[in-house]
């Protein structure tokens, strides 16, 4: 299957200072993909970069088999979803839905009936003719996701959509946004240094780690089998045990006499020597 | 004070650890606060008395100014003064008054505040979003400009304006008004809109909204606060305005302020000092007005960059 999102050598830098090294990444249709990595690792501005808002340094952004990588955002095939939700504050929740339709020039019918589809959807219907002032945090994310949904797009971004709620409201806008992906079957991005989300909502997580990834793996793959020491330490909670060891065969020493059989895992052939050993708590 | 029906008795202590303290905490008079009363009251008085004086004059008769009881009511509201001052006095001979001053200061100061505050967060606008090459270094030299005196650009200035053929015209003192205007009003919305978050800018392209519809549809509105206290702020200035007004308008459209001075100085006959008052406060009306009616905005637009929301 061909993908639907192909990052292709991408690189971004402010400046001088490169955030992203070269990346490579596909996601197939329909696939809801995590970037996760803590604060600062350049996953959002990966995320704005595929949105067209941040440009690259160099590399490619293909979307649909058409290279976007110099196309304006409106014309990516993309919806967003942002942390601030950046509603339009002077508008109602009908315009704000309508705004991107009426500045592409759809008529009338068409908006009211998408509008009313989004509407209803979202459970909106009650708030169409309210200001985002009025409205509850989780009402406001609601709306900003049915502004990205309107736009009956290929790829849906969400850029820490959640990290702005509380945890019970977080907890049922992630199940929301799972059941919209399922009803929905897009595909989607989804930024967030949340791992409870990153585990619920993925089809696969992208680890990452000052600009680079490292690894790409369904929530099981990541969380069993971390292909090194910092995903490893970074996804679980709590947090995974290290202990330093020496193996032998397929038994390993702690300190002066714990002895711990690691017959059933899949160790490389010939390994020995002195190792760390994670034990998720 | 409505307190006073739980107020406690005298002597009560209200400051240390009162086991009996419980509710509204009980008014007291401090002596400090005394002092800070006597010195607000003295401050205010310092600035309503000429106001008062000139009110009073105003409607006093000739003969009454002359008796030089300025503090003394008049004896009945004489309004002869302010005719005078509107539409027949220019202080040594018969003429329109100041009305046709009046007109010529409308006409002056309502576009030049348009354009002037349409610019202003047009330009602000771009400086905070679009974030132009140099557009920091720009805006320094647009603020810095807003330092320097204007009378220093003054016969520069007449020199642009004679050469563009416009000197003594309406345009000409509407045209500089704008320009002297602009750092004042690119400064103030570009803050209003570095406080606005980015997100929002963003999520306006990915809606495929351009540069003008972005402007209109969205920032424009979202500044209506700003508009306000931009629009007071040049619609005072450019109002009170005396040298360009003076230097560029020509004889036919002399703002108010300039007609004014015509009739308060006066070199030979009698100084008619009620007709000056009445004058006066005729000039001063319009911004005071405007101030009064829009005050609440005034405030809420100062203030909002501070409060979030």
């Amino acid at each position: 299957m061909t993908p639907i999102l192909d990052i292709k050598q991408a690189s971004i830098a402010y400046g001088d200072i490169v955030v992203v090294p070269a990346l490579d990444l596909s996601v197939a249709p329909g696939e809801f993909i995590v970037l996760l990595g803590p604060s600062g690792c350049g996953k959002s501005t990966l995320l704005s970069a595929i949105a067209g808002l941040t440009d690259l340094h160099d590399g490619q952004i293909w979307i649909r088999d058409k290279n976007v990588t110099w196309a304006e955002p409106k014309d990516r095939g993309i919806g967003m979803v942002f942390q601030s939700y950046a509603l339009y504050p002077r508008m109602t929740v009908e315009q704000n839905l309508s705004f991107g339709m009426k500045v592409a020039g759809v008529d009338k019918a068409t908006i009211r009936s998408k509008v009313a589809e989004v509407a209803r959807i979202l459970q909106l219907e009650p708030l169409l003719t309210r200001r985002p002032s009025d409205l509850s945090g989780g009402q406001r994310q609601r709306v900003a996701i049915g502004r990205a949904l309107v736009r009956d797009v290929d790829v849906f971004l969400f850029d820490e959509p959640l990290s702005n709620l509380d945890a019970k409201l977080r907890n049922e806008l992630r199940i929301e946004i799972k059941r919209l992906h399922e009803e929905l079957q897009r595909t989607m991005v989804y930024v967030t240094h949340d791992q409870v989300e990153a585990m619920t909502l993925a089809d696969r997580i992208v680890v990452m780690k000052s600009g680079h990834i490292q690894q790409v793996g369904t929530p099981s793959e990541v969380y069993n089998t971390p292909a090194n020491l910092f995903v490893a330490r970074f996804v679980g909670s709590p947090a995974m045990n290290m202990l330093e060891g020496r193996l032998q065969g397929d038994v390993v020493t702690l300190g002066q006499c714990a002895r711990l059989s690691v017959a059933g895992y899949p160790l490389p052939a010939g390994a020995g020597g002195p190792v760390l050993v994670g034990i998720r708590p | 004070m409505s307190r006073s029906a739980i107020a406690p008795a005298k002597g009560q202590n209200r400051n240390a650890d009162n086991p009996a303290a419980r509710g509204t905490r009980p008014a007291g008079f401090a002596p400090g606060r005394i002092g800070l009363y006597i010195f607000l009251g003295l401050t205010a008085l310092f600035f309503i008395l000429p106001l008062y004086v000139m009110l009073v004059t105003s409607f006093k008769t000739g003969e009454e100014v002359r008796m030089a009881h300025i503090f003394q009511l008049p004896r009945s509201l004489n309004l002869d003064a302010w005719r005078a001052a509107w539409s027949t006095d220019c202080g040594y001979a018969k003429c329109p008054g100041i009305s046709t001053g009046f007109w010529n200061s409308v006409k002056i100061t309502v576009p030049a505040t348009i354009c002037s505050v349409l610019i202003g967060a047009f330009v602000g606008y771009i400086l905070s979003f679009w974030r132009p090459k140099g557009a920091n270094i720009l805006f320094g030299i647009i603020v810095l400009a807003g330092f320097i005196p204007l009378q220093v650009f003054l016969y520069p200035t007449v020199r642009v304006i004679a050469f563009f053929d416009i000197y003594g015209t309406l345009w000409a003192v509407i045209l500089v008004h704008i320009l002297y205007s602009l750092p004042l009003t690119v400064l103030l919305f570009r803050n209003y809109y570095v406080a606005i978050p980015f997100d929002l800018f963003q999520a306006a392209r990915i809606d495929g909204a351009g540069f003008l519809r972005i402007f209109f549809a969205l920032m424009l509105p979202m500044a209506t606060p700003m508009l306000v206290v931009a629009g007071i702020l040049q619609f005072t200035g450019i109002w009170n305005d005396f040298l360009l007004g003076l230097v560029f308008a020509g004889p036919a459209n002399q703002p108010m302020t300039v007609q004014l001075n015509n009739i308060v100085n006066v070199t030979f006959g009698e100084v008619q000092y009620n007709v000056n008052m009445a004058a006066t406060l005729l000039t001063a009306a319009l911004p005071l007005v405007a101030y009064f009616v829009s005050g609440r905005w005034f405030v809420r637009g100062i203030t909002a960059g501070a409060v979030k929301g």
